[in-house]
């Protein structure tokens, strides 16, 4: 027994040696990254500037001397982005060979020197495979602060991605929005969060988005076919959304927030709360919208426009020696009322018009579920990265049409998918990129549908890409290549049409240049991109209740294959920056709905066709100035210009009208404890549209006024205070992408809002000596 | 602070899911006869679902088509 004693203190005294020689190590093994941050002109510390490891996410905020501090394991080789309010954010490149040789950056006594500017472009772009700066990714990469879309507020992320130019909404009422890149949308564009890609049966016009902006920061928008990236479909270009940034090292951040809109006698409560230690981690947020039918100019209500959503969002990061690892989950949940549901064979707009505003839930209605789960991997080893990143999602349509407890359609939808990179730096300024993609989907039909729109189906894709970047002086190249396969297999027999197994696969590819200085960024890139029939082109054959329609496919349509040229040109000034984005996109096999001459059960059939090739083309610009005068007045101006060219006329659909938007904002910062903030004012001119395909009704031009006013109460808690009206002067207008078109069914009037927002930071309390 | 995030949370997460799992609801259900609404009252769950999947009311002068929603 006295054996057994002894044996059993030696293997304690054993194990509490290991862990403290473990505890030692890891202490002695963390490496400590301070330094200063300093204006370059007046040489003064700047306070409140943040500071980001890119590869891990880890963030620092400096203090009222300029100094910050991370004290972790980081990778050898850092991207530290450290930016600040009114200074132009800077870049470093970090290696540890660096610190040998003693260069500038010198890591533990960094002095990282911001130039004072007034706009700044020097963002980070994440959606271009690595992280580049934006100034020298070979084709332009729209990146846009979520707070920055809305400094007017949006009812949907959609609304407020369509003040980005070229981008637009394709609405059906409020509760469903989508987006439209450069005219194309739907299937042929490809949404991405944190770099998983999120499909919810997005071919449907009717389908709403499935992401709500809680815990998003930012979006970045990839115009055009980028498959060499992010494989088949898209064509039309890439929705990227990565997340809010974590709370600094060792500090806790609450957010809370909540809107009210007089229009829809609605609105949202969000929370966000997030903490970050050394080596871990997290956020947890959640919101929920209520909104009751919108209000008609003419002071009717939208009947059945009413919506409610619900989200959950969670994620965690950790990391360790050379590593990073990123768990993530999302779910939202929506209600979307359906507007324009009748028995009448004729139709009269007004019945759609309510004099009563409603929100108890009735039908034709959506129910969308959508869940998302990500988990990425990271290590960084010398001048190599390697990420890995698994996901799953699902999404479950259920719609009810004609009856409240039996659904008519009920479709679930299964992705599984994988994701894995490896990044070398050569010591000649050359990165290359080499990985595979791939995604195995699985859509069935629920069992108490008593309608299908598609068959249950499978399908597996796979992609191999590589791509090689060259960085020499001011100009940086990029190309690469990719080969993609798609397998499709459908399991049954659907409505007549047998099942069906198609393999598709494409090679695509992409190369283009950057020249970046202080007054000028040129770029110009010539991508490609190929998108694969979907089983409901193929298969289609019945009603489409939520498009109007009566629909019927070809199982021998070919893939569509996109080839564009992209150029970009910015000017920068210290006051005033341009920007013109001019493109031509050529898809082969264009794949469209043509309406024929004959109708079934009172509505009309339309059949999928294919064009030979359709020309998109346009321009998109901007302009941002910012006087030194009236330094606290910003002038923003957007224009979005495209035309669609075909060898058929009236063929394509639902082309975006040219789009003017110029906003102003004034920075007031009057007052003591209660301070005004900002006013901003923000006007669009939509062109009207006359060119329309088969049956499509033209639409005239509109233009709307929005306006805020922000304060700020200063208590022992700081609160922002947010009172806004949108569509000022209650004009009546029908947007051309809107699909309540069809029922004559104008957009909502007047919106007059109110928001409150508090944000508590504090460092965590065993971390405040 | 802490505080505040939990119940936060938890209300968050109730109102997610009770919202996305309210079963028993109820609906006004009518038949349209000769031009007119006639109602039916309100049903709620089995009674509704039931309803619902007999699709039709009858009464002596013959059998009409029942709506459970809002025109």
């Amino acid at each position: 027994m006295g054996v057994l004693i002894s044996f059993r203190s030696e293997l304690q005294m054993k194990f509490i040696a290991f862990i403290i020689a473990f505890v030692a190590f890891s202490v002695v093994a963390q490496k400590e990254l301070s330094g200063f941050v300093k204006s370059k002109m007046t040489n003064l510390p700047i306070a409140h500037a943040r500071i980001q490891i890119e590869e891990t996410g880890e963030t620092s905020i400096s203090d009222e001397t300029g100094a910050f501090l991370f004290l972790g394991n980081y990778p050898k080789m850092i991207h530290l982005h450290v930016s600040a309010m009114d200074y132009e954010s800077k870049v470093l490149f970090l290696t540890e060979s660096e610190q040998a040789l003693g260069r500038q950056y010198l890591i533990g006594k960094l002095e990282v020197y911001l130039s004072e500017r007034h706009l700044d472009l020097e963002d980070i772009t994440v959606s271009t495979g690595t992280n580049v700066q934006k100034n020298k990714s070979p084709f332009l990469v729209e990146t846009r602060k979520l707070s920055d879309l809305n400094g007017i507020s949006n009812l949907q992320l959609g609304e407020a991605l369509a003040k980005i130019p070229g981008v637009y909404q394709s609405s059906l009422g409020n509760g469903i929005s989508k987006p439209v890149i450069r005219g194309l949308q739907g299937i042929r564009v490809v949404s991405l969060l944190n770099g998983m890609r999120m499909e919810g049966q997005q071919w449907g016009g009717d389908h709403g988005m499935g992401i709500s902006e809680i815990g998003i920061g930012s979006v970045e928008v990839i115009k055009g076919p980028a498959s060499l990236l992010y494989g088949a479909d898209a064509l039309g270009g890439v929705l990227y959304y990565s997340d809010e940034t974590y709370a600094p090292v060792n500090s806790q951040s609450l957010k809370l927030q909540s809107v009210y809109y007089n229009n829809t006698n609605g609105g949202v409560v969000r929370m966000l709360y997030k903490q970050s230690n050394q080596k871990v981690r997290f956020l947890l947020g959640g919101s929920y919208a209520n909104h009751a039918d919108f209000k008609l100019p003419n002071q009717k209500f939208a009947q059945n426009s009413r919506f409610n959503e619900s989200v959950l969002k969670a994620a965690l990061s950790w990391n360790g020696k050379n590593k990073v690892h990123h768990l993530r989950y999302s779910f939202n949940h929506v209600m979307s009322g359906l507007p324009g549901h009748t028995h009448d064979t004729i139709i009269n707009p007004l019945e759609f018009q309510s004099d009563v505003q409603r929100r108890k839930q009735t039908i034709p209605a959506q129910f969308f579920d959508n869940h998302y789960l990500s988990f990425e991997n990271k290590w960084f080893l010398e001048r190599n990265e390697f990420s890995i990143l698994c996901g799953q999602t699902l999404n479950q349509l259920t719609e009810y049409d004609e009856k409240v407890t039996i659904p008519g359609i009920q479709m679930r939808l299964s992705n599984s998918l994988y994701s894995a990179k490896w990044t070398h730096t050569f010591e000649n300024n050359v990165k290359v990129i080499n990985g595979l993609q791939g995604m195995f989907q699985v859509n069935v039909n629920g069992a108490e549908g008593t309608e299908k729109l598609l068959p249950d189906a499978y399908s597996f894709d796979n992609g191999v890409f590589s791509i090689w970047m060259y960085e020499k002086d001011r100009w940086n190249f990029q190309g690469g290549l990719r080969y993609d396969i798609r397998y499709l297999k459908t399991v049954e027999d659907f409505i007549g049409s047998p099942a069906i197994t198609r393999t598709f696969a494409s090679p695509n590819a992409s190369i283009g240049a950057a020249y970046s200085d202080e007054k000028i960024t040129f770029r110009t890139n010539v991508s490609t991109g190929y998108r694969a029939p979907h089983s409901s082109e193929l298969l289609a054959n019945g009603f489409h209740h939520g498009a109007l329609r009566f629909e019927i496919g070809d199982a021998y349509l070919r893939p569509e294959k996109a080839s564009q040229l992209d150029v970009s040109l910015e000017l920068k000034g210290d006051h005033l920056v341009f920007v013109l984005n001019p493109f031509i996109n050529k898809i082969n096999h264009f794949i469209f709905l043509q309406p024929s001459d004959s109708s079934i059960d009172n509505l009309p059939v339309f059949l999928y066709k294919q064009l030979n090739h359709v020309w998109f083309y346009g321009s998109d610009a901007g302009f941002h100035y910012h006087p030194h005068f009236a330094h606290d007045l910003h002038l923003e101006g957007t224009f979005s210009y495209l035309q669609v060219s075909t060898q058929s006329d009236s063929s394509i659909s639902m082309i975006p009208p040219s789009r003017f938007t110029l906003s102003l904002r004034y920075q007031i910062d009057f007052g003591n404890k209660f301070q005004v903030k900002e006013v901003l004012v923000q006007h669009t001119y939509m062109n009207g549209q006359g060119k329309v395909a088969f049956y499509e009704s033209t639409s005239p031009a509109y233009q709307l006024l929005d306006a805020s006013l922000s304060f700020k109460w200063n208590g022992k808690t700081a609160i922002d205070f947010q009172v806004g009206c949108k569509n000022i002067f209650n004009t009546s207008y029908i947007d051309h992408l809107s699909r309540l078109k069809n029922i004559q069914m104008p957009s909502p009037g007047r919106n007059i809002y109110l928001s409150i927002n508090l944000n508590l930071n504090q460092p965590l309390k065993n971390q405040k000596s | 602070m802490k505080n505040v995030a939990f119940l936060g949370s938890m209300t968050i997460i109730v109102m997610v899911f009770s919202s996305s799992c309210s079963k028993n609801k109820c609906h006004d259900c009518h038949y349209d006869k000769a031009g007119m609404e006639i109602e039916l009252g309100e049903y709620c769950g089995d009674e509704l679902k039931q309803l619902e999947a007999l699709g039709t009311f009858t009464d002596s002068t013959g059998t009409y088509t029942v709506h459970c929603h809002e025109h």
